[in-house]
Protein backbone atom coordinates (compact mmCIF):
# COMPACT_ATOMS: atom_id res chain seq x y z
CA UNK A 1 0.00 0.00 0.00
CA UNK A 2 2.50 2.75 0.73
CA UNK A 3 4.66 1.69 -2.16
CA UNK A 4 1.27 2.06 -4.17
CA UNK A 5 0.58 5.81 -2.75
CA UNK A 6 4.53 6.61 -2.90
CA UNK A 7 5.32 9.01 -5.78
CA UNK A 8 8.81 10.80 -4.84
CA UNK A 9 11.00 8.96 -2.41
CA UNK A 10 12.36 11.00 0.38
CA UNK A 11 16.27 10.10 -1.22
CA UNK A 12 15.33 12.15 -4.65
CA UNK A 13 13.21 15.10 -2.20
CA UNK A 14 16.36 15.20 -0.23
CA UNK A 15 18.94 15.10 -2.86
CA UNK A 16 17.19 17.47 -5.14
CA UNK A 17 16.58 20.16 -2.19
CA UNK A 18 20.28 19.72 -1.24
CA UNK A 19 21.05 20.13 -4.81
CA UNK A 20 18.84 23.07 -5.32
CA UNK A 21 20.21 24.75 -2.05
CA UNK A 22 23.77 24.19 -3.69
CA UNK A 23 22.88 25.36 -6.75
CA UNK A 24 21.13 28.67 -6.10
CA UNK A 25 23.74 30.31 -4.02
CA UNK A 26 26.56 28.87 -6.03
CA UNK A 27 25.43 29.61 -9.89
CA UNK A 28 24.17 33.82 -8.27
CA UNK A 29 27.88 33.95 -7.20
CA UNK A 30 29.04 32.58 -10.01
CA UNK A 31 27.03 35.44 -12.18
CA UNK A 32 28.00 37.46 -9.53
CA UNK A 33 31.37 37.18 -9.74
CA UNK A 34 31.72 36.75 -13.64
CA UNK A 35 30.08 40.17 -13.86
CA UNK A 36 32.13 41.67 -11.32
CA UNK A 37 34.96 40.46 -13.30
CA UNK A 38 33.98 41.42 -16.53
CA UNK A 39 33.05 44.98 -15.26
CA UNK A 40 36.57 45.50 -13.48
CA UNK A 41 37.93 44.35 -16.33
CA UNK A 42 36.22 46.49 -18.77
CA UNK A 43 37.15 49.41 -16.15
CA UNK A 44 40.74 48.11 -15.84
CA UNK A 45 41.09 48.88 -19.75
CA UNK A 46 39.74 51.46 -20.51
CA UNK A 47 41.83 53.17 -17.65
CA UNK A 48 44.71 51.85 -19.53
CA UNK A 49 43.75 52.84 -22.79
CA UNK A 50 42.71 56.67 -21.46
CA UNK A 51 45.89 56.57 -20.09
CA UNK A 52 48.07 55.52 -22.76
CA UNK A 53 45.80 57.67 -25.42
CA UNK A 54 46.16 61.12 -22.84
CA UNK A 55 50.15 59.99 -22.52
CA UNK A 56 50.61 59.63 -26.23
CA UNK A 57 48.39 63.05 -27.47
CA UNK A 58 50.40 65.02 -25.14
CA UNK A 59 53.61 63.30 -25.89
CA UNK A 60 52.57 64.20 -30.13
CA UNK A 61 51.63 67.45 -28.97
CA UNK A 62 54.32 68.36 -26.71
CA UNK A 63 56.54 67.08 -30.10
CA UNK A 64 55.20 69.37 -31.81
CA UNK A 65 54.91 72.42 -29.84
CA UNK A 66 58.81 71.78 -29.70
CA UNK A 67 59.48 71.87 -33.16
CA UNK A 68 57.35 74.73 -33.59
CA UNK A 69 59.78 76.42 -31.21
CA UNK A 70 62.66 75.21 -32.75
CA UNK A 71 62.18 76.31 -36.18
CA UNK A 72 60.66 79.50 -34.28
CA UNK A 73 64.38 79.62 -32.71
CA UNK A 74 66.33 78.77 -36.15
CA UNK A 75 64.57 81.30 -37.93
CA UNK A 76 65.71 83.56 -35.23
CA UNK A 77 69.01 82.52 -35.75
CA UNK A 78 69.28 82.72 -39.88
CA UNK A 79 67.32 86.07 -40.41
CA UNK A 80 70.73 87.80 -39.85
CA UNK A 81 72.62 85.98 -42.27
CA UNK A 82 69.62 85.90 -44.72
CA UNK A 83 69.94 89.63 -44.46
CA UNK A 84 73.33 89.49 -45.47
CA UNK A 85 72.68 87.40 -48.42
CA UNK A 86 69.95 89.72 -49.56
CA UNK A 87 72.35 92.42 -48.73
CA UNK A 88 75.18 91.05 -50.91
CA UNK A 89 72.57 89.78 -53.49
CA UNK A 90 71.62 93.66 -53.69
CA UNK A 91 75.50 95.00 -54.07
CA UNK A 92 75.61 92.60 -57.07
CA UNK A 93 72.88 93.10 -58.75
CA UNK A 94 74.03 96.48 -59.19
CA UNK A 95 76.80 95.62 -60.65
CA UNK A 96 75.77 92.74 -62.82
CA UNK A 97 73.05 91.11 -64.85
CA UNK A 98 69.83 90.58 -62.98
CA UNK A 99 70.22 86.58 -61.83
CA UNK A 100 67.63 84.64 -64.18
CA UNK A 101 64.26 83.62 -62.27
CA UNK A 102 63.87 80.08 -60.88
CA UNK A 103 62.72 77.83 -63.22
CA UNK A 104 62.07 74.75 -61.54
CA UNK A 105 59.64 74.66 -58.50
CA UNK A 106 60.50 72.49 -55.38
CA UNK A 107 59.60 69.16 -55.61
CA UNK A 108 56.54 69.87 -53.12
CA UNK A 109 54.75 71.49 -56.05
CA UNK A 110 54.02 68.15 -57.72
CA UNK A 111 53.58 66.50 -54.31
CA UNK A 112 52.58 68.53 -51.22
CA UNK A 113 49.69 70.99 -52.09
CA UNK A 114 48.33 68.14 -54.34
CA UNK A 115 48.84 65.11 -52.55
CA UNK A 116 44.78 65.53 -52.44
CA UNK A 117 44.44 62.07 -54.08
CA UNK A 118 46.70 59.05 -52.71
CA UNK A 119 47.65 58.47 -56.42
CA UNK A 120 49.09 61.19 -56.52
CA UNK A 121 51.40 60.47 -53.59
CA UNK A 122 53.26 57.83 -55.55
CA UNK A 123 53.24 59.76 -58.67
CA UNK A 124 55.28 62.63 -56.40
CA UNK A 125 57.70 60.02 -55.05
CA UNK A 126 58.28 57.97 -58.39
CA UNK A 127 59.29 61.13 -59.94
CA UNK A 128 62.45 61.76 -61.08
CA UNK A 129 64.21 64.68 -59.39
CA UNK A 130 64.86 67.69 -61.81
CA UNK A 131 68.41 68.43 -61.79
CA UNK A 132 68.61 71.61 -59.78
CA UNK A 133 68.46 74.85 -61.53
CA UNK A 134 71.45 77.26 -62.32
CA UNK A 135 71.97 78.96 -58.90
CA UNK A 136 71.08 82.83 -59.17
CA UNK A 137 74.17 83.64 -57.44
CA UNK A 138 76.63 81.08 -58.59
CA UNK A 139 79.75 83.55 -59.88
CA UNK A 140 79.30 84.30 -63.56
CA UNK A 141 82.27 83.65 -64.93
CA UNK A 142 85.19 85.91 -64.13
CA UNK A 143 87.12 86.31 -66.71
CA UNK A 144 85.49 89.36 -68.37
CA UNK A 145 84.51 90.88 -64.90
CA UNK A 146 85.44 93.84 -63.40
CA UNK A 147 87.12 93.63 -59.94
CA UNK A 148 84.26 94.96 -58.04
CA UNK A 149 82.34 92.84 -59.49
CA UNK A 150 83.90 90.02 -58.44
CA UNK A 151 84.86 91.44 -54.79
CA UNK A 152 80.75 91.75 -54.48
CA UNK A 153 79.63 88.12 -56.07
CA UNK A 154 82.59 86.72 -53.65
CA UNK A 155 81.20 88.20 -50.97
CA UNK A 156 77.56 86.61 -51.48
CA UNK A 157 78.99 83.45 -51.93
CA UNK A 158 81.02 83.61 -48.45
CA UNK A 159 77.02 84.94 -47.23
CA UNK A 160 75.57 82.18 -48.83
CA UNK A 161 77.89 79.86 -47.75
CA UNK A 162 78.05 81.40 -43.90
CA UNK A 163 73.80 80.49 -44.13
CA UNK A 164 74.27 77.00 -45.62
CA UNK A 165 77.16 76.05 -43.25
CA UNK A 166 74.50 77.72 -40.11
CA UNK A 167 71.81 75.31 -41.62
CA UNK A 168 73.85 72.54 -41.95
CA UNK A 169 75.34 73.25 -38.25
CA UNK A 170 71.68 73.06 -36.89
CA UNK A 171 70.56 70.18 -39.09
CA UNK A 172 73.42 68.06 -37.97
CA UNK A 173 72.87 68.96 -34.51
CA UNK A 174 68.86 68.57 -34.82
CA UNK A 175 67.99 64.80 -35.61
CA UNK A 176 64.27 65.81 -35.65
CA UNK A 177 64.35 67.70 -38.81
CA UNK A 178 65.28 66.40 -42.50
CA UNK A 179 65.58 69.71 -44.03
CA UNK A 180 66.11 73.12 -43.59
CA UNK A 181 65.30 75.82 -46.45
CA UNK A 182 65.47 79.18 -46.08
CA UNK A 183 63.07 81.24 -48.40
CA UNK A 184 63.27 84.64 -49.71
CA UNK A 185 59.98 86.75 -50.01
CA UNK A 186 59.55 86.01 -53.75
CA UNK A 187 59.70 82.50 -52.62
CA UNK A 188 63.34 80.97 -53.70
CA UNK A 189 64.96 78.96 -51.94
CA UNK A 190 67.95 81.01 -51.19
CA UNK A 191 69.81 78.11 -49.50
CA UNK A 192 68.40 74.44 -48.02
CA UNK A 193 70.50 71.75 -46.85
CA UNK A 194 69.67 69.62 -49.90
CA UNK A 195 71.87 71.59 -52.34
CA UNK A 196 69.69 70.29 -54.82
CA UNK A 197 66.20 72.34 -53.83
CA UNK A 198 68.19 75.91 -54.08
CA UNK A 199 67.50 77.94 -56.44
CA UNK A 200 63.99 76.98 -56.67
CA UNK A 201 61.02 78.13 -56.29
CA UNK A 202 58.28 77.38 -53.47
CA UNK A 203 55.73 80.69 -54.44
CA UNK A 204 53.40 77.98 -54.74
CA UNK A 205 53.36 75.55 -51.92
CA UNK A 206 51.05 76.37 -49.23
CA UNK A 207 54.12 76.17 -46.43
CA UNK A 208 55.22 78.96 -47.89
CA UNK A 209 52.29 80.93 -48.29
CA UNK A 210 50.82 80.25 -44.67
CA UNK A 211 54.66 80.57 -42.99
CA UNK A 212 54.87 84.23 -44.14
CA UNK A 213 52.36 85.17 -41.79
CA UNK A 214 52.84 82.73 -38.93
CA UNK A 215 54.35 79.72 -38.09
CA UNK A 216 52.47 76.68 -40.23
CA UNK A 217 52.56 73.47 -40.37
CA UNK A 218 52.05 71.72 -43.11
CA UNK A 219 49.87 68.32 -42.83
CA UNK A 220 51.98 65.20 -43.40
CA UNK A 221 52.81 64.27 -46.93
CA UNK A 222 55.64 62.01 -48.07
CA UNK A 223 58.58 63.44 -48.83
CA UNK A 224 59.95 63.65 -52.33
CA UNK A 225 63.46 63.44 -50.71
CA UNK A 226 63.81 60.42 -48.44
CA UNK A 227 60.78 58.97 -50.02
CA UNK A 228 59.26 58.95 -46.20
CA UNK A 229 56.23 60.90 -44.62
CA UNK A 230 57.05 64.11 -43.96
CA UNK A 231 55.82 67.52 -42.65
CA UNK A 232 56.50 71.16 -43.34
CA UNK A 233 56.77 73.81 -40.32
CA UNK A 234 57.50 77.22 -41.51
CA UNK A 235 57.86 80.66 -40.17
CA UNK A 236 58.56 84.11 -41.22
CA UNK A 237 61.68 85.12 -40.79
CA UNK A 238 61.95 88.98 -40.31
CA UNK A 239 65.10 91.31 -39.45
CA UNK A 240 65.67 93.50 -36.61
CA UNK A 241 63.07 95.68 -37.57
CA UNK A 242 60.28 93.09 -38.22
CA UNK A 243 60.60 93.69 -41.86
CA UNK A 244 60.06 90.40 -43.86
CA UNK A 245 63.05 88.95 -45.22
CA UNK A 246 61.39 85.36 -45.98
CA UNK A 247 60.24 82.13 -44.72
CA UNK A 248 62.00 79.57 -42.83
CA UNK A 249 61.13 75.70 -43.46
CA UNK A 250 62.20 72.71 -41.63
CA UNK A 251 60.77 69.54 -43.09
CA UNK A 252 60.46 66.95 -39.91
CA UNK A 253 61.82 63.98 -39.25
CA UNK A 254 58.77 61.83 -38.45
CA UNK A 255 60.30 58.90 -36.87
CA UNK A 256 60.32 59.99 -33.51
CA UNK A 257 56.34 61.10 -34.07
CA UNK A 258 55.48 58.22 -35.63
CA UNK A 259 57.51 56.04 -33.39
CA UNK A 260 55.52 56.70 -30.27
CA UNK A 261 52.47 56.44 -32.42
CA UNK A 262 52.72 53.44 -33.99
CA UNK A 263 54.42 52.04 -30.29
CA UNK A 264 52.58 49.10 -29.40
CA UNK A 265 53.39 48.33 -25.66
CA UNK A 266 50.34 47.64 -24.21
CA UNK A 267 48.31 47.05 -26.89
CA UNK A 268 48.58 43.34 -26.85
CA UNK A 269 47.71 41.52 -30.09
CA UNK A 270 44.92 43.55 -31.74
CA UNK A 271 45.31 47.18 -30.49
CA UNK A 272 46.67 50.23 -32.42
CA UNK A 273 46.91 53.75 -32.23
CA UNK A 274 45.26 55.89 -34.80
CA UNK A 275 45.69 59.37 -36.02
CA UNK A 276 43.12 61.16 -38.24
CA UNK A 277 42.65 65.18 -39.00
CA UNK A 278 39.08 66.41 -40.70
CA UNK A 279 39.78 68.29 -43.80
CA UNK A 280 36.62 69.74 -45.21
CA UNK A 281 33.98 67.10 -45.33
CA UNK A 282 36.79 63.81 -45.06
CA UNK A 283 38.62 62.12 -42.62
CA UNK A 284 42.05 62.07 -43.19
CA UNK A 285 44.14 59.21 -41.86
CA UNK A 286 47.54 61.14 -40.68
CA UNK A 287 50.10 58.21 -39.92
CA UNK A 288 49.75 54.11 -41.56
CA UNK A 289 48.26 52.10 -38.63
CA UNK A 290 48.76 48.39 -37.40
CA UNK A 291 46.49 46.61 -39.71
CA UNK A 292 46.85 49.12 -42.57
CA UNK A 293 50.75 49.93 -43.03
CA UNK A 294 49.47 52.12 -45.83
CA UNK A 295 46.63 54.04 -44.05
CA UNK A 296 48.30 57.42 -43.92
CA UNK A 297 46.85 60.25 -46.47
CA UNK A 298 43.74 57.64 -46.87
CA UNK A 299 40.26 59.61 -46.78
CA UNK A 300 37.11 59.14 -45.81
CA UNK A 301 33.81 61.17 -46.40
CA UNK A 302 33.02 62.43 -42.70
CA UNK A 303 29.38 61.08 -43.07
CA UNK A 304 30.30 57.68 -42.97
CA UNK A 305 32.20 58.28 -39.81
CA UNK A 306 30.38 60.56 -37.97
CA UNK A 307 30.58 58.53 -34.71
CA UNK A 308 33.68 57.17 -35.21
CA UNK A 309 36.05 58.14 -31.95
CA UNK A 310 38.60 58.91 -34.47
CA UNK A 311 36.07 61.43 -36.30
CA UNK A 312 34.94 63.02 -32.43
CA UNK A 313 39.17 63.29 -31.51
CA UNK A 314 39.46 65.06 -34.62
CA UNK A 315 36.92 67.36 -33.79
CA UNK A 316 38.35 68.30 -30.31
CA UNK A 317 36.70 66.42 -28.16
CA UNK A 318 37.70 63.33 -25.35
CA UNK A 319 36.60 60.12 -24.43
CA UNK A 320 36.39 56.17 -23.85
CA UNK A 321 33.94 53.42 -25.11
CA UNK A 322 33.09 50.43 -26.68
CA UNK A 323 33.16 51.48 -30.33
CA UNK A 324 33.37 50.92 -33.61
CA UNK A 325 36.66 51.47 -35.43
CA UNK A 326 37.36 52.71 -38.91
CA UNK A 327 37.21 48.93 -39.84
CA UNK A 328 34.16 48.59 -38.50
CA UNK A 329 34.81 46.58 -35.56
CA UNK A 330 34.11 46.41 -31.81
CA UNK A 331 36.67 47.84 -30.35
CA UNK A 332 37.19 49.23 -26.70
CA UNK A 333 38.47 52.86 -27.71
CA UNK A 334 39.61 55.85 -25.98
CA UNK A 335 40.25 59.22 -27.65
CA UNK A 336 41.76 62.35 -27.52
CA UNK A 337 42.67 65.77 -29.44
CA UNK A 338 45.73 66.81 -30.52
CA UNK A 339 45.20 70.63 -30.58
CA UNK A 340 49.14 71.46 -31.76
CA UNK A 341 48.16 69.74 -34.61
CA UNK A 342 44.02 69.38 -34.89
CA UNK A 343 44.12 65.57 -35.22
CA UNK A 344 42.70 63.29 -33.03
CA UNK A 345 44.49 60.38 -31.79
CA UNK A 346 42.57 57.07 -30.92
CA UNK A 347 44.15 53.90 -29.01
CA UNK A 348 41.76 50.59 -29.42
CA UNK A 349 42.05 47.75 -28.98
CA UNK A 350 39.69 44.65 -30.32
CA UNK A 351 36.90 43.67 -27.62
CA UNK A 352 37.76 40.26 -27.71
CA UNK A 353 41.11 40.50 -26.57
CA UNK A 354 40.14 43.10 -24.30
CA UNK A 355 37.83 41.42 -22.22
CA UNK A 356 40.17 37.91 -22.96
CA UNK A 357 41.52 37.97 -19.13
CA UNK A 358 38.37 38.77 -18.11
CA UNK A 359 36.74 35.62 -19.98
CA UNK A 360 39.95 33.27 -18.66
CA UNK A 361 38.63 34.29 -14.90
CA UNK A 362 35.66 33.84 -15.62
CA UNK A 363 36.23 30.11 -17.23
CA UNK A 364 38.40 29.59 -13.93
CA UNK A 365 35.06 30.37 -11.42
CA UNK A 366 32.98 28.27 -14.00
CA UNK A 367 35.65 26.03 -13.31
CA UNK A 368 35.56 25.82 -9.74
CA UNK A 369 32.20 26.53 -9.35
CA UNK A 370 31.48 23.30 -11.49
CA UNK A 371 33.69 21.14 -8.88
CA UNK A 372 31.92 22.45 -5.86
CA UNK A 373 28.99 21.59 -7.70
CA UNK A 374 29.47 17.96 -8.09
CA UNK A 375 31.09 17.67 -4.62
CA UNK A 376 28.09 19.22 -3.38
CA UNK A 377 26.00 16.73 -5.59
CA UNK A 378 28.11 13.96 -4.01
CA UNK A 379 27.36 15.18 -0.89
CA UNK A 380 23.89 15.47 -1.15
CA UNK A 381 23.80 11.96 -2.66
CA UNK A 382 25.61 10.61 0.83
CA UNK A 383 23.40 13.00 2.90
CA UNK A 384 20.22 11.43 1.77
CA UNK A 385 21.18 7.85 1.62
CA UNK A 386 22.52 8.46 5.01
CA UNK A 387 19.18 9.48 6.01
CA UNK A 388 17.26 7.04 3.98
CA UNK A 389 18.67 4.09 4.66
CA UNK A 390 17.65 3.66 8.82
CA UNK A 391 14.38 4.93 7.50
CA UNK A 392 14.01 1.84 5.10
CA UNK A 393 15.09 -0.51 8.42
CA UNK A 394 12.86 1.26 10.28
CA UNK A 395 10.09 0.88 7.60
CA UNK A 396 11.12 -3.09 6.87
CA UNK A 397 11.03 -3.54 11.20
CA UNK A 398 7.87 -2.39 11.35
CA UNK A 399 6.42 -4.13 8.33
CA UNK A 400 7.61 -7.52 9.91
CA UNK A 401 6.78 -6.48 13.23
CA UNK A 402 2.84 -5.64 11.76
CA UNK A 403 3.16 -9.16 10.49
CA UNK A 404 3.69 -11.00 13.43
CA UNK A 405 7.22 -11.27 13.58
CA UNK A 406 8.71 -9.97 16.69
CA UNK A 407 12.16 -11.07 16.34
CA UNK A 408 13.34 -7.55 14.66
CA UNK A 409 16.57 -6.11 15.06
CA UNK A 410 17.96 -2.60 13.99
CA UNK A 411 21.64 -2.22 13.03
CA UNK A 412 21.09 1.63 13.44
CA UNK A 413 23.89 3.73 15.73
CA UNK A 414 23.36 7.29 14.53
CA UNK A 415 23.35 9.47 17.86
CA UNK A 416 20.76 11.80 16.31
CA UNK A 417 17.08 11.20 15.54
CA UNK A 418 17.01 8.76 13.62
CA UNK A 419 19.24 7.13 16.11
CA UNK A 420 16.77 8.18 18.62
CA UNK A 421 13.60 6.61 16.59
CA UNK A 422 15.36 3.39 16.68
CA UNK A 423 15.95 3.35 20.18
CA UNK A 424 12.24 4.12 20.83
CA UNK A 425 11.49 1.72 17.93
CA UNK A 426 13.25 -1.03 19.79
CA UNK A 427 11.94 -0.21 23.45
CA UNK A 428 8.62 -0.61 21.97
CA UNK A 429 9.50 -4.27 20.38
CA UNK A 430 10.94 -5.22 23.84
CA UNK A 431 7.69 -4.46 25.75
CA UNK A 432 5.42 -5.92 23.16
CA UNK A 433 7.38 -9.20 23.19
CA UNK A 434 7.59 -9.60 26.78
CA UNK A 435 3.48 -9.08 27.43
CA UNK A 436 2.93 -11.59 24.43
CA UNK A 437 5.10 -13.87 27.25
CA UNK A 438 3.89 -12.87 30.21
CA UNK A 439 -0.09 -12.54 29.85
CA UNK A 440 -0.71 -12.47 33.57
CA UNK A 441 0.58 -9.39 36.05
CA UNK A 442 3.72 -9.79 37.88
CA UNK A 443 1.26 -8.49 40.78
CA UNK A 444 -1.08 -11.60 40.01
CA UNK A 445 1.20 -13.88 40.53
CA UNK A 446 2.58 -16.20 43.74
CA UNK A 447 6.12 -16.28 44.13
CA UNK A 448 6.28 -19.91 43.29
CA UNK A 449 4.74 -19.60 39.62
CA UNK A 450 6.88 -16.25 38.80
CA UNK A 451 9.99 -18.35 39.49
CA UNK A 452 8.85 -21.13 37.57
CA UNK A 453 7.72 -18.96 34.35
CA UNK A 454 11.21 -16.85 34.59
CA UNK A 455 12.89 -20.46 34.94
CA UNK A 456 11.10 -21.86 32.08
CA UNK A 457 11.38 -18.35 29.45
CA UNK A 458 15.11 -18.17 31.05
CA UNK A 459 15.73 -21.41 29.89
CA UNK A 460 14.27 -20.53 26.98
CA UNK A 461 16.34 -17.55 26.95
CA UNK A 462 19.58 -19.56 27.35
CA UNK A 463 18.35 -22.21 24.69
CA UNK A 464 17.91 -19.03 21.76
CA UNK A 465 21.78 -17.91 23.30
CA UNK A 466 23.49 -21.03 22.59
CA UNK A 467 22.02 -21.34 19.34
CA UNK A 468 22.70 -18.06 18.46
CA UNK B 1 16.04 13.84 47.86
CA UNK B 2 17.74 11.33 46.42
CA UNK B 3 16.13 7.98 44.38
CA UNK B 4 16.27 5.13 46.06
CA UNK B 5 17.99 2.09 44.39
CA UNK B 6 14.59 0.28 43.04
CA UNK B 7 13.68 3.60 41.17
CA UNK B 8 17.12 3.58 40.16
CA UNK B 9 16.89 0.47 39.13
CA UNK B 10 13.27 0.58 36.82
CA UNK B 11 14.47 4.16 35.28
CA UNK B 12 17.11 2.13 33.79
CA UNK B 13 15.11 -0.55 33.07
CA UNK B 14 12.56 1.61 31.20
CA UNK B 15 15.03 2.86 28.73
CA UNK B 16 15.20 -0.33 27.69
CA UNK B 17 11.44 -2.18 28.11
CA UNK B 18 10.05 1.13 28.21
CA UNK B 19 6.40 0.39 29.03
CA UNK B 20 6.83 -3.32 30.33
CA UNK B 21 10.06 -2.19 32.62
CA UNK B 22 8.13 -2.33 35.69
CA UNK B 23 6.47 -5.35 35.22
CA UNK B 24 9.72 -7.44 33.79
CA UNK B 25 11.77 -5.85 36.79
CA UNK B 26 9.42 -6.53 39.26
CA UNK B 27 9.55 -10.36 38.21
CA UNK B 28 13.33 -10.20 38.23
CA UNK B 29 13.86 -8.62 41.38
CA UNK B 30 10.87 -10.63 43.34
CA UNK B 31 13.01 -14.07 42.17
CA UNK B 32 16.33 -12.50 43.78
CA UNK B 33 14.63 -11.64 46.83
CA UNK B 34 12.53 -14.66 47.08
CA UNK B 35 9.53 -13.54 48.17
CA UNK B 36 10.60 -9.71 49.34
CA UNK B 37 9.08 -6.22 47.83
CA UNK B 38 10.72 -4.99 44.94
CA UNK B 39 11.41 -1.87 46.58
CA UNK B 40 13.14 -3.49 49.70
CA UNK B 41 16.56 -4.35 47.48
CA UNK B 42 19.69 -3.72 48.55
CA UNK B 43 22.95 -3.31 46.77
CA UNK B 44 24.13 -6.84 47.43
CA UNK B 45 21.82 -8.07 45.40
CA UNK B 46 22.56 -6.02 42.22
CA UNK B 47 24.68 -8.55 41.09
CA UNK B 48 22.23 -11.82 41.04
CA UNK B 49 19.95 -9.10 39.59
CA UNK B 50 22.11 -8.08 36.57
CA UNK B 51 22.59 -12.16 36.08
CA UNK B 52 19.08 -12.77 35.56
CA UNK B 53 18.84 -9.82 33.28
CA UNK B 54 21.73 -11.65 31.20
CA UNK B 55 19.59 -14.25 31.15
CA UNK B 56 16.57 -12.53 29.60
CA UNK B 57 17.05 -9.47 28.33
CA UNK B 58 18.49 -11.08 25.71
CA UNK B 59 15.09 -12.31 24.58
CA UNK B 60 13.82 -9.06 24.32
CA UNK B 61 16.41 -6.94 22.92
CA UNK B 62 19.96 -7.11 20.69
CA UNK B 63 22.70 -8.73 22.97
CA UNK B 64 24.71 -5.60 22.87
CA UNK B 65 21.80 -3.91 24.53
CA UNK B 66 21.01 -6.47 26.94
CA UNK B 67 24.69 -5.91 27.99
CA UNK B 68 24.32 -2.87 28.29
CA UNK B 69 21.46 -3.08 30.17
CA UNK B 70 23.31 -5.16 32.31
CA UNK B 71 26.19 -3.11 32.96
CA UNK B 72 24.27 -0.57 33.95
CA UNK B 73 22.44 -1.98 36.40
CA UNK B 74 25.97 -3.29 38.17
CA UNK B 75 27.05 0.30 38.00
CA UNK B 76 24.54 1.44 40.76
CA UNK B 77 26.15 -0.86 43.01
CA UNK B 78 28.95 2.02 42.97
CA UNK B 79 26.52 5.18 43.33
CA UNK B 80 24.25 3.35 46.54
CA UNK B 81 27.31 1.24 47.56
Amino acid sequence: MADRRRRVGIAPKLFALLAAFCMAPLGGLVWWQQSAIVESQRAQRLASLEGLASAKASAVDQTMQSRRRDVERIATLMAPRLAAVMEAEDTLEEAVEPPAEPTAPLPELQDAEQLDEPEEIEQATEEPREPAAPRPTDPEPVASEPPAVRRRAAALDDALADLRRALGLVLWDQADFEELLVIDSSGRVRASTHSAHEGRTAEGLEYFQQGQRATYVQPVFMSPITERWTMVVATPMRDENALELGVLAARLNLAQLFGLITDLSGLGETGETVVARVIGDELVMMAPTRTQPDAALTRRPLGEVEALPLTLAARGQEGSGERLDYRGQPVFAAWRPIPSLEWGLVVKMDDGEALEEAEAASWRSVQVALVILALALLAAIVAARQVVRPLRQLREATDRLSRGDFDVRLDIRSRDEIGELADSFERMVAAIKFFREHARPESEMDDDSLEAEELGLGAAASDDDDHG
Amino acid sequence: MSKSLYDDILAIATEYMGIAAEDYIRRRIRIVLRGEAPEQIEVDRLERLAAGIDMTAKGYMSEAKADRFRMEILALARKHG
